[in-house]
């Protein structure tokens, strides 16, 4: 079977295809979302998901959040003895995830189909992909979130459509796309983004107003605790930030080392705040825009996605710029998942999306670095040259002939870079090739060269030089990315070898680290009451009496809701 | 790529979008576009061929059947002259309108550049600055406007340049492989008059020459290759300055620099002309600029005649002893 994972910042979900419709599948807890999050345990045991997320303010120094903002990079975090980079953790979420799936079909799960910002790079899909086989997942199709989006909104309503908008703000990523419906062909005309605006960057200005409220010397942190405050502060934001969704103020508490600390944060205050963040969504909009040469005017309607657009200084920042009232009918976390489970329907040619196509788009440039003369007869070097343009439909192949720049020139370098800067140094560099050419005057030897980009992300690049019939091939693939098959067995190995947290007990867990949070934000006799609480739970888990544990789960987790309003995901 | 693209799409010649699109999409069900890529980029180019050519009839007809939905195409006046204005809405004149009509009537009218810079400055910040720029397509309408203006208003548009340049990020634009040929001209400008400042604070070796052409003084021999040379930059890298500089004092040094390239070395006779012009590209060679000409001049001369000196002075030494002792014998 295949399913549809979408693997995002603050939560991931899984769904698959049947009965003709997409359907999201739950996790041991019985949620759809699933945080992702990993978290060391103290008997050594790593924790995934929303136990995982509670601890991120009891244990930061055990724990790590939002770790897709730094897929690709060489960021590592370190868990106890042991450290993690962004794919392994991101690998972990996708092999529970994975289980959730088998666990409820009872199929096994060969492949999957797994979303990624439409504006992630190269690397950053890379890196998503060996996630994916780390988890022990064939990754049959990385899609762009908004085109997920675009394809449950174009399932959940068939028909044709004018071009419409997806507005996808997520907790860490923010994309656009336009797409349009005619004759069951989804088809994405547009696509542009920033990798880091999101539901985070919004908790952090709640954080800045607290800290400054509580804080303004910033002498609470000294003594090497700053990262382990921050992680506090952040924690404590999240949840002011989605109270402030749903009403005018909201409090900001944290306790930190004994002593308890808090500040009321007006909606007022936050959307002023806000304000750069806001702006920086107009950039992205206006650029799809342009490349799809679609006025406002043109678009039939503006469909939101992703948790962030909750909250009302983004709705009205949107309705202000498209002057019109946004369609909020699609569920903001669901729908990426169902889009992804539709794709993996659409990958298993399942009968109910015969009549459905979709075409994506690429939605960063491709090319190449070329020398030229500027006015006055100097050599400029590292001038880009674009050979696919951003938003062509994929898959595509586009062929640009260069010729040679200096006399008697015995070879050209080729190097392949994605971007959107003249100066190639701003570009992301996926490759090179080196072709020799017969020596002639400048100009007189060309060569072609011919980029073909498929759906799923593989780059060939076809070097040819008529003079000679030499002809050269490269393929960039998003799929290895320099790893060869037994490194990836030998991580996958490594990684499975680790002791993750039971699935069975992942409620108790979980209870159990909302539990200690808890403890730690109250003080007095609150704090003791959780406390006891903490201490009951933990016997009764020792004894391993199944109904015990069930009843007094769910009366920790009754008084839990009671202190400080119920859970949210 | 030779075939037609009406027979890959399997519909005969038409100028009707709704059928080609069909027609695609058609086609698209019947391939596998993960198995047989090729198929798909034939299919797609056959498709963007086929609109192309419906977009082309549809431009030569205007069809008013069409003007009520879809997207109109933008008004891309590549004209000199600029737009009217964004279309004023039929109700209430909103408040933006006012100030588009008042800084085209003072960039085009006729007061000095000086006197309407403050009013212009200001009126473009309210503009840019207003809550009806949030909406996408205003600002959209208001940058195309913006741009035309500064480009047809140099040398008088600056105080529009500042603002617009700020509040639509044109210099970040400017970096991109893809930026717009007018935005590109308009931060072009925007260089151009940063060098201007640049020469009235006296900064670089042209501060001279600039300052020698802005006040008009009369143009003088000493001057002339510097200000030839400044001229050739300006021309070639910074063209808008050329319109900064009074167009009277801008001629008489012309005329000067023609007159000196055309004459100087027909003052010399036929002979002299060819040693002229050897010597002109020995300058050139070397970058001798007019302090070292002379130099090379002065120092040649020198040697010249110190050579002569030295032999005639080593012909009086032996020469006029041994004579004296000869006549003695």
């Amino acid at each position: 079977m295949i399913v549809g994972i979408d693997l995002g910042t603050t939560n991931s979900a899984i769904a698959c295809f049947r009965d003709g419709a997409p359907q999201l599948i739950p996790n041991a807890l019985g949620d759809l979302l699933t945080p992702s999050a990993v978290s060391l345990g103290k008997d050594g045991a790593l924790l995934v998901g929303l136990a995982a997320r509670e601890r991120q303010s009891t244990h930061p120094e055990a724990t790590a959040t939002a770790f897709k903002r730094h897929m690709g990079t060489r960021k590592r975090y370190t868990l106890g003895r042991r450290a993690y980079s962004a794919e392994d953790l991101s690998a972990l979420v996708l092999a529970s995830l994975k289980a959730d799936a088998e666990r409820f079909t009872g199929e096994k799960v060969t492949g999957a189909v797994i979303t990624v910002p439409a504006y992630f790079n190269d690397q950053q899909r890379k890196a998503t992909r060996r996630a994916g086989e780390l988890a022990g997942l064939k990754v049959e199709r990385l899609v762009n979130e908004p085109t997920a989006a675009a394809l449950a909104y174009g399932i959940h309503e068939r028909g044709d459509r004018e071009p419409f908008l997806v507005f996808d703000l997520g907790g860490g990523t923010f994309d656009v796309s336009i797409v349009e419906v005619f004759d069951g062909v989804i088809e994405v005309r547009a696509s542009a983004g920033d990798n880091r605006l999101g539901g985070e960057d919004f908790n952090d200005v709640v954080a800045r107003i607290a800290r400054a409220a509580i804080d303004p010397e910033e002498k609470l942190a000294a003594r090497g605790k700053e990262s382990l405050f921050h992680e506090v502060l952040r924690a404590a934001a999240e949840r002011s930030r989605r109270a402030l969704s749903e009403a005018e103020e909201a409090s900001f508490e944290i306790v930190w080392e004994g002593q308890a600390y808090s500040h009321r944060i007006s909606a007022a205050a936050f959307d002023e705040a806000a304000e750069p963040l806001l702006q920086r969504m107009r950039d992205p909009v206006l650029r799809s825009l342009r490349d799809s040469n679609i006025a406002v005017g043109g678009l039939s309607d503006v469909v939101m996605v992703g948790g962030a657009t909750r909250m009302p200084a983004v709705r009205r920042a949107v309705t202000r710029m498209f002057g019109r009232f946004p369609n909020h009918s699609l569920h903001p976390d669901h729908a990426v998942a169902l889009g992804a489970a539709v794709q993996a329907g659409l990958k298993a040619r399942d009968a109910a999306l015969d009549e459905i196509r979709l075409t994506d788009v690429c939605p960063f440039t491709l090319g190449i670095d070329t020398a030229m003369r500027d006015p006055a007869g100097r050599m400029v070097s590292g001038v880009f040259a674009p050979i696919i343009e951003r938003n062509t439909v994929v898959p595509a192949s586009r062929m640009h002939r260069f010729q040679t720049m200096v006399d008697q020139q015995k070879q050209v370098e080729i190097n392949i870079f994605q971007g959107e800067a003249r100066d190639v140094s701003e570009n992301v560099l996926l490759g090179q090739v080196q072709v020799p050419v017969p020596p002639r005057p400048a100009g007189e030897v060309a060569v072609d060269v011919r980029f073909s980009y498929d759906a799923s992300g593989l780059l060939e690049v076809d070097v040819n030089v008529p003079m000679s019939g030499l002809a050269r091939q490269v393929v960039i693939s998003s799929g290895d990315g320099g790893d060869s098959p037994e490194e990836i067995e030998a991580r996958r190995a490594a990684l499975a070898e680790l002791k993750v947290h039971p699935r069975d007990e992942a409620v108790n867990a979980a209870t159990l680290a909302r539990a200690e949070r808890c403890y730690e934000n109250f003080l007095g006799d609150r704090r003791q009451h959780i406390g006891e609480m903490i201490l009951a739970f933990e016997a009764v888990l020792e004894r391993q009496e199944p109904h015990a544990i069930d009843d007094l789960r769910q009366q920790v987790e009754a008084a839990l809701d009671l202190l400080e309003g119920e859970r949210f995901l | 790529m030779s075939a037609s693209p009406w027979g890959l799409l399997g519909i005969a010649r038409t100028s009707d979008d709704g059928e080609i699109r069909r027609a695609y999409a058609r086609a698209l069900k019947a391939i596998d576009v993960d198995q047989d890529p090729g198929a798909f980029i034939a299919l797609r180019q056959a498709f963007d061929a086929a609109r192309m050519h419906a977009a082309q009839v549809a431009a030569r007809v205007p069809e008013p059947a069409l003007a009520g939905d879809g997207p109109e195409p933008e008004p891309r006046a590549e004209s000199s002259a600029p737009e009217p204005e964004p279309e004023p809405e039929l109700e209430a004149r909103p408040g933006w309108v006012e100030d588009v009509e008042a800084i085209q009537a003072l960039i085009f009218g006729d007061q000095t550049r000086e006197a309407i810079f403050a009013e212009v400055g200001l009126r473009a910040e309210r503009l840019l600055n207003g809550p009806e720029m949030e909406q996408i397509d205003h600002a959209a309408r208001v940058e195309q406007w913006a741009v035309q203006v500064i480009l047809s208003g140099i040398p008088r548009s600056n105080a529009l340049l500042l603002p617009a340049l700020r509040r639509f990020d044109w210099i970040q634009r400017y970096q991109k492989w893809d930026c717009h040929p007018a935005i590109r001209a308009v931060v072009g400008r925007y260089m151009d008059c940063q060098l201007v400042n640049d020469l009235n604070d006296g900064k670089g070796i042209y501060a001279m020459p600039f300052r020698l052409i802005q006040r008009g003084t009369k143009p003088r021999g000493s001057q002339v290759t510097l200000v030839e040379r400044f001229l050739a930059m300006v021309r070639s890298e910074y063209p808008t300055v050329l319109q900064e500089l009074p167009p009277q004092s801008l001629e008489a040094w012309e005329a000067l620099i023609a007159r000196r390239n055309n004459a100087l070395p027909a003052r010399f006779g036929q002979a002299r002309r060819i040693y002229w012009a050897k010597f002109v590209r020995f300058a050139r060679r070397y970058k001798l600029d007019l302090v070292g000409q002379v130099l090379f001049f002065t120092v040649a001369t020198l040697l010249g005649l110190g050579l002569v000196v030295a032999t005639h002075g080593l012909a009086l030494i032996f020469l006029v002893p041994a004579l004296v002792n000869a006549n003695k014998k």
